[in-house]
């Protein structure tokens, strides 16, 4: 297994993220069609796709304020409104200048178990990444805290547990440890990874594993017909807090990956697990005059060497108009809506996600199907 | 009241009362019980004059949807008796649907038709790039086709009534010196043979009945369209010609399904060099195959296959969800073929495309993902992705286009609210 975005930044990169992609997994009742998969039985292509601005904040809140609630950021500059509302295994930030202005956009669909673990075998690489990230480099404290990664008694728990702390305000396991993420992942001068638990890999393990254990069908209560559930019927029947419905996420990814259940497929994630940016319609924004952006201006980064699969693996993506261009990010105009770029979510509204899913050929396994009845 | 057959079903379970009561909310002219569409189509564009204001655009908008609202009941005014000892002359009542919408320009803050803000995404399509990625305009299009203040949808039984209701409304524009145009209409057909001008079955694995109203109903945003809906009108011309030059392998290959039965492929081969299309094993042959029997194998299962992604059918329900899924970008579409009148030339021609959504984001993204219909025009690879799939067609333009909000029912017109001058209460008519 590669890991994610297809990235090598350091010897043996690509067993760890194997062994913690196995290790996540295997904290899991894995259901017969992810334990039997493998890469010779499992070989077919799915990729479930959804738009990387949060469905769930526009439902409740309607457009106009959800996409003012996401870039909200509370007065000691915390980014309140990402950790509450970026659900979409996607979290950005908007740079503004001094009239609130956007200039920049930054997104990122980067795991923070692999972060973890750039931190744990690569410590020098995560510090320089991180000052790509902010533009200008960063001293070991950015990512480290207080913990020097480089001292003599510096192990490889104690650089993850301190990457944990300061990057993602939690220990390993996930339990809060009453802060935020530090100013380097929390958008105040970078945004590095992705940041809330429920946008993590055992977040994502969980949500395909839950629904490849719930084969089913459903009697349409119009029409008397079985047919698959869709994704809103299928996730009260999962585990416990493995998905949640009104996103654009795991909807479709529990309502595909519940019908290749039912068939009897193998399945697995695709090599490299993760969450890839799979298209960002630049198309839909002009500048101030009308015309299209340069696509140079928007850089797709954090992905390897294309492999031979041709499949997009970008996982960051940085939208910024050039000094000289005579308008700023804010003055950029969104086709879709007719109005000037104000918050990220007019953006991340441009960007689409997918996890690369493997699957076998159908009745590969034995599945007892249950129909189930919908209530009318 | 009657109405058009195809529309009215009575419902008989409880699921089905609860369903048609939130259906209910909808204009008419939304077909979304099963049956063939009423067979003819007028859509009509109008413009406020500069200068109307809200009260006076407010009337004349209600003074429209009460002439509609006598002539479906059978009431032609002009027929009315004017001499002693005549009858009224009545015509056939419910021959026809009427459903209003609201364009982009009618919420233009300096025209001051309504204080109520656009909606997000009702934009303008009238773009000098083009409305959409692959999909642009034909050379020669005036400025707005398609687009205005209002436009009416007229759906009936014949080309005579919903010609006549047009021409109603153009006789009351006149005598009471409304301050409206009729700027454009569009005419279309249902084909009761399921298929489009390429000669393949079209709207054959739309959404099931029983999922129309989820893809269909706006739940609020703005709070004023919560259960009314989104129509998206493209009239796309079709270059014939271009497409009559593939074989019938190629145009398969690029639709997604085999061009007599309508089923399905299951796989493309390559054969010495071609790719051979293969419906599902088991797909019954058309001259003894039900309609029923046929279904089963028109709606396409996901596929793994990147020549068969990069097909219409595939490109344009990628995810193949239900409609409550967001991400699915599922719309209901209800579309009507045209046929201009014939020249020397190739024929004029096309399909007026219309779908209802719940959110026009649905109509971006299937239009503007370049995995979906935004990489291409039609059907095929997308250029410059290596991906896998037969070279792409450019087949398609559009004529004239526009986005419209259609407000749910209301008395005394859907969408009076708008003009801040009306009685809403109740709000359902």
């Amino acid at each position: 297994m590669s890991a994610p975005g297809a990235l090598e930044e350091w010897n043996g990169s690509a067993a760890a993220w194997e062994a913690r992609v196995t290790e996540t997994l295997g904290a899991l009742d894995l259901p017969e069609q992810l334990k039997q998969a493998t890469k010779g039985n499992a070989t077919e292509l799915r990729i479930p796709d959804w738009p990387a601005v949060p469905a769930r904040a526009r439902a409740r809140f309607g457009r106009r304020e959800a996409d003012r609630m996401c870039d909200e950021r509370a007065a000691d500059g915390d980014d309140v409104g990402r950790t509450s509302l970026q659900d979409e295994y996607a979290e950005w930030r908007v740079v503004r200048d001094e009239c609130g202005r956007a200039v920049r956009f930054e997104l990122t669909t980067e795991l923070a178990d692999y972060w973890e673990l750039l931190a744990r075998y690569a410590p020098a690489r995560a510090i320089d990444v991180v000052g790509e990230f902010a533009g200008v480099p960063v001293g070991r404290s950015a990512v480290f805290g207080a913990h020097n990664p480089f001292g003599a008694t510096s192990t490889e728990d104690s650089r993850a547990n301190a990457f944990c702390a300061e990057m993602l305000g939690r220990d390993r396991d996930g339990n809060g440890l009453g802060r935020r993420p530090g100013q380097y992942n929390n958008g105040a001068k970078a945004i590095t990874c992705l940041a809330r638990k429920d946008n993590s890999l055992a977040a994502l393990a969980k949500l395909v594993a839950a629904a490849a254990a719930a084969p089913q069908l459903v009697v349409d209560p119009e029409s008397g017909e079985a047919r698959f559930p869709s994704g809103s019927e299928a996730i009260p029947t999962l585990w416990e807090e493995s998905a949640k419905d009104g996103r654009n996420s795991d909807p479709v990814v529990v309502e595909r990956i519940v019908r290749l259940a039912t068939e009897g497929r193998t399945i697995r994630f695709d090599d490299p697990a993760g969450v890839h940016i799979v298209d960002v319609q630049l198309d839909e924004l002009t500048d101030p005059g009308g015309a299209p952006l340069p696509r140079e201006w928007c850089k797709l980064g954090r992905h390897g060497p294309p492999l031979p699969d041709g499949l997009a693996r970008a996982q960051r993506l940085e939208l910024e108009v050039p000094a000289d261009a005579g308008f700023r990010l804010g003055e950029v105009r969104s086709r879709r809506t007719g109005t000037a770029i104000v918050h990220g979510a007019q953006i991340a509204e441009l960007v689409q996600l997918a996890v690369y899913v493997r699957c076998g050929p159908r009745d590969a396994i034995a599945v007892d199907v249950p129909l189930r009845r919908l209530a009318a | 009241m009657a109405s058009v057959e195809t529309a009215a079903s009575a419902a008989a379970s409880t699921s089905e009362a609860a369903s048609a009561s939130e259906a209910a909310t909808l204009q008419d002219g939304i077909y979304l019980q099963p049956g063939p569409l009423p067979k003819e189509l007028r859509l009509a564009v109008l413009d406020f004059a500069p200068g109307t204001g809200t009260v006076a655009a407010g009337a004349a908008v209600g003074a429209i949807y009460a002439l509609l609202g006598e002539l479906r009941e059978g009431v032609v005014r002009e027929l009315a008796a004017t001499r002693p000892d005549e009858p009224d002359v009545e015509i056939d009542p419910g021959t026809f649907d009427f459903l209003l919408g609201y364009g982009a320009s009618f919420f233009d803050p300096e025209r001051g038709l309504t204080a109520a803000a656009r909606p997000d995404l009702l934009t303008p399509l009238a773009h000098p790039r083009g409305p959409f990625a692959s999909l642009r305009w034909a050379p020669g299009v005036p400025a707005r086709s398609g687009e205005g203040d209002l436009c009416l949808q007229l759906t009936g039984r014949d080309s005579h009534a919903v010609g006549r209701a047009l021409v109603e409304i153009w006789k009351l524009i006149a005598d009471e010196r409304l301050p409206l145009t009729i700027r454009e209409s569009f005419d279309g057909f249902a084909r009761d043979d399921g298929r489009s001008w390429i000669g393949f079955h079209d709207g054959v694995s739309n959404i099931r009945p029983s999922q129309r109203l989820a893809a269909v109903r706006c739940t609020g945003d703005p709070d004023w369209n919560r259960g009314g809906t989104y129509l998206a009108f493209l009239r796309c011309a079709v270059d014939l010609p271009a497409w009559r030059e593939l074989t019938r392998e190629e145009q398969e290959v690029l639709v997604g399904r085999d061009k007599l039965s309508g089923c399905a492929l299951e796989r493309v081969d390559t054969v010495d060099g071609r790719l051979v299309p293969r419906p599902f094993a088991g797909c019954p042959a058309t001259a003894t195959a039900t309609p029923e029997e046929l279904d089963v194998f028109r709606d396409p299962p996901e596929t793994g296959d990147p020549i068969l992604e990069s097909s219409h059918i595939h490109r344009s329900n990628q995810n193949r969800s239900e409609p409550t899924t967001a991400a699915g970008h599922r719309i209901f579409r209800q579309g009507y073929e045209y046929l201009e009148p014939m020249t020397a030339t190739a024929p004029g021609l096309g399909l007026n495309f219309v779908s209802f959504q719940s959110s026009l984001e649905h109509v971006r993204q299937i239009l503007g993902l370049s995995s979906w219909l935004g990489g291409v025009n039609f059907g095929g690879r997308t250029p410059g992705s290596g991906a896998a799939g037969p070279e792409p067609i450019e087949i398609v333009d559009l004529r004239a286009g526009g986005f419209f909000v259609v407000p749910p029912r209301a008395r005394p017109f859907p969408g009076a609210e708008l003009f801040g001058t009306f009685d809403t209460s109740p709000r359902h008519a």
